[in-house]
């Protein structure tokens, strides 16, 4: 496939951020939103949904400033070598390490709940699934990523669903607007990895017909996935209670086991769950990898593709192998957020030394 | 077929004066028992010779005169040649057109001989579809003779925007290929990049379309078909209107569709006639199949050996009853009795039709009854063998059949390896190799994703409906 001519539709790009939002929000985002605050769990999401729409409409503003660019080139041709160098270089650590601590947290989970005695290097091999996908390149991930949409939505929203069947109401907190204590919270910025999907379109700019509008699709999977992630937070809270939810490691997975129908003829639906959910973190990897492989290049225009994806599957399947414990992937995302902090923080930076520009050029 | 008087023919037939020809063609068909060259009078001053093979040509071409008209003497020689065309050729030309049942007229002396076309091929009448039966439809498909198909597809499509390009293909047996497409509505660019590829087949013979397949599909052929392949003349010409090529080959009934989507293996002949909801229902149960054919017996085996958890009680305890006595794991057990299944269906297919039925009875149920009785394998994984087997043979495509037989394999280890999470994870392995593929440079996985290459600058109109307005009847 030319990638350089492919152009890809509004639905593609939605596709792939949902695939993100699956990848992210079912295993430890609940944790951390119930740590977040007190009470008004919904303030916390929804805020998370306004950031990360402002995020992606600044980032679609930066990529319109040259259409056919990739946001490296984009800033390369913006801000010079050093805008490029500011970008890039936080932005591949920034993902490299998101991909460690998403394979690792998933072969972690899958190790814990349903193949226990399975090793862990064998479950880190999803990376170099994620790696063959990555290295056919953008075409190949939208087209895996239709299929995978296809089968991975309809059986974890289903199961979502079914999850709704055994409430009880009066567990619930008061829905209090002005409860604002998440603002505090160390867990409601580490929770802000799952709403910076975005970024990894960085790679995909060239593809949009409208870079402008590039925010669209990803304001659309936002929405549609919003009652998803209400339901991986209240699920638990309404079936446990908002104290014993707050000790569970994974809230939404120990609801998964508690569902039972006599109908149903499977009984671990954590083990379904988690293996449809494996589709989307082999499409996120893959969208990552290949983000990663573009800001390589971008810095690095010598490096050639196929030993650069090569590099960056080992790397993170090696580094991934080298945590040693559960409470490291906690503490990584806590330490990785001031980086991805500054990357939601640059592109309207970016936006307005552009316009300064402009406009000292105009009046020049 | 048209005939010529002696007198007009004979003076069109002089045959160019120089050395070499008819001591080249001995030469060149030495040794060869059915090669001919018969002196059959003299031209002018010299001899005139025919020389054909006689295992290829046909009586009916050329009559002879017993009685020699009255006139110049050779012209009594030949009274009458029936066939389509004749050219002069030298030497490589005359032995190419005897090996395909041409006559080559010349004298002794002559360095160019003339060519008649007396070819008489054996080949099989216009039958019904060997592989591709339908209920509703067209009832005859290609069969081996080039001629033959390229006119049965003609006289579907009579159209002059039909057109068709030719080559050959072999250094050592060289075979002629066709290829048709559709102006204006087949794309250009793709009908570039398939001569393009032909030029670059270097091959002694060639003896089927498969074959050729690979050779034009280039490195990305390992396990899937790249393209439909089909003797049906209906269905190519809906392929073609509907903006693909097909490359037909002398000597195999079987046309190539290109490019081929995953897709489009699962579309029998008929569902186009069908009515829309009977063929939708009809595909969807062909996917259902694909899928069960996949993953059932990996998931019989994650289900009873990885994650036993994941069931039920009851089904789990049911499981672990019929396994009762049974003394090798689940995965070995599996393994066992696909494999036993494939060399049954694989007898089945290769013996003759009237053992292969008495082979299937013996393999299936007496072998099945005497392994369940001798606690080789549980009851519970024959029905599952069983539906395995039953599900694949609905697969459209032989090929896609053989790659769905060898694919259960894979998600098998796979499940025996990760259980449920094996299952997914071989399903993705099969998604992103499928959506790395490319048939002749249009997505495999099409319509799922960016659909198609660019060629030129322009989209490959892969789907293109008949979306024209229809055109009122003059007058």
């Amino acid at each position: 496939m030319n990638d350089a001519a492919l152009r890809l539709s509004s639905t593609q790009f939605f596709i792939l951020i949902l695939a993100v939002f699956g990848a992210t929000s079912y295993f430890l985002y609940p944790y951390l939103v119930l740590h977040s605050t007190e009470g008004s769990y919904w303030m916390p999401i929804l805020t998370g949904v306004l950031v990360g729409v402002l995020g992606a409409k600044t980032f679609s503003g930066l990529m319109a400033l040259h259409p056919g660019l990739d946001a490296f080139a984009v800033l390369r041709r913006t801000l010079g070598l050093p805008g490029l160098l500011l970008f890039a270089l936080p932005f591949a650590w920034h993902v490299w390490r998101a991909m460690v601590m998403i394979a690792r947290a998933h072969a972690e989970i899958i190790s814990m709940t349903i193949l226990h005695a399975t090793p862990l290097w064998a479950l880190h091999c999803i990376v170099f699934v994620a790696m063959f996908l990555a290295a056919g390149g953008i075409a190949s991930i939208v087209r895996a990523a239709a299929v995978f949409i296809v089968v991975g939505i309809p059986v974890t929203v289903g199961l979502t669903l079914l999850g709704f069947s055994d409430l009880d109401f009066t567990l619930h907190e008061p829905w209090d607007p002005g409860h604002l204590s998440f603002l505090d919270s160390r867990a409601f910025y580490s929770s802000s990895y799952v709403w910076v999907g975005f970024l990894y379109l960085s790679s995909c700019g060239q593809h949009a017909r409208r870079p402008d509008r590039l925010w669209l699709p990803y304001t659309a999977a936002a929405a549609c996935f919003l009652p998803v992630m209400f339901g991986t937070v209240y699920l638990p809270v309404l079936t446990f209670g908002p104290a014993f939810s707050k000790v569970l490691a994974f809230p939404f997975l120990t609801k998964m086991d508690s569902i039972s129908h006599y109908w149903l003829i499977v009984e671990n639906l954590t083990a379904v769950f988690i293996s449809a959910a494996i589709l989307f973190v082999i499409l996120t990897l893959s969208l990552m990898m290949h983000s990663l492989v573009a800001a390589l290049r971008a810095i690095l225009p010598f490096l050639p593709a196929r030993p650069a994806y090569a590099i960056v599957g080992i790397g993170t399947y090696v580094s991934a192998l080298l945590i040693p414990s559960w409470d490291w992937i906690e503490k990584g995302v806590w330490l990785e957020t001031p980086v991805r902090l500054y990357l939601l923080a640059l592109p309207p930076l970016v936006l307005l030394l552009a316009r300064l520009a402009k406009g000292r050029g105009a009046r020049a | 077929m048209g005939g010529y008087r002696k007198r007009s023919i004979w003076h069109a037939l002089q045959p160019a004066p120089g050395p070499g020809l008819l001591a080249g063609l001995r030469g060149s068909f030495q040794d060869m028992a059915d090669f001919e060259s018969v002196r059959i009078g003299a031209a002018a001053s010299d001899e005139l010779y025919l020389c054909y093979l006689s295992t290829l040509v046909g009586s009916e071409h050329l009559l002879f005169s017993m009685e020699p008209a009255s006139g110049s003497e050779d012209a009594a020689l030949i009274e009458r040649y029936v066939g389509t065309k004749y050219t002069e050729g030298d030497l490589p030309a005359c032995v190419e057109a005897l090996c395909r049942g041409g006559t080559v007229l010349c004298t002794a002396a002559s360095a160019a001989g003339i060519v008649l076309e007396t070819g008489d091929w054996q080949q099989r009448g216009v039958q019904q579809p060997q592989t591709e039966n339908v209920i509703q439809g067209p009832m005859y498909a290609f069969n081996e003779c080039y001629r033959t198909n390229v006119a049965l597809l003609r006289q579907r499509m009579r159209t002059p925007k039909l057109k068709l390009w030719e080559t050959s293909v072999g250094q050592v047996t060289p075979v002629r290929a066709g290829v048709f497409y559709m102006q204006g509505i087949t794309d250009e660019g793709l009908v570039r990049r398939v001569q393009d590829q032909f030029s670059k087949i270097e091959i002694d013979g060639l003896q089927d379309t498969g074959e050729l397949l690979r050779l034009l599909g280039g490195r990305s052929i390992l396990l899937y078909p790249l393209a439909v392949t089909t003797e049906r003349p209906d269905r190519l010409a809906s392929s073609l209107l509907g903006g693909k090529l097909v490359i037909i080959m002398d000597g195999t009934p079987l046309a190539i569709v290109a490019p081929g989507a995953f897709a489009d293996f699962w579309e029998a002949a008929e569902d186009r006639y069908l009515t829309p909801v009977i063929a939708i229902f009809l595909r969807m149960l062909r996917f259902m199949a694909l899928i069960i054919n996949l993953f059932l017996p990996g998931f019989y085996v994650a289900i009873s050996s990885v994650n036993i958890d994941v069931n039920r009680l009851e089904i789990s305890l049911a499981a672990a009853g019929s396994r009762e006595g049974v003394p090798y794991p689940v995965l070995v057990e599996a393994l066992l009795i696909l494999f036993l299944l494939d060399c049954i269906v694989e007898a089945g297919v290769r013996l003759p039709r009237t053992i292969s039925a008495t082979v299937t009875m013996v393999g299936g149920v007496v072998l099945g009854q005497a392994i369940i009785q001798a606690n080789i394998v549980s009851n519970l994984l024959v029905i599952v063998a069983a539906t395995t087997a039953l599900t694949n043979f609905i697969v459209v495509d032989y090929q896609m059949g053989l790659v769905q037989r060898v694919l259960k394999y894979f998600v098998l280890i796979g499940a025996g390896v990760l259980g449920i999470l094996g299952l997914v994870v071989c399903f993705a392995v099969l998604v992103v190799f499928l959506s790395r593929l490319e048939s002749f440079g249009v997505a495999y996985l099409t319509p799922a994703g960016p659909r198609a290459r660019t060629y030129a600058g322009d989209i490959l109109p892969r789907f293109k409906r008949r979306s024209r307005a229809p055109k009122g009847r003059a007058g």
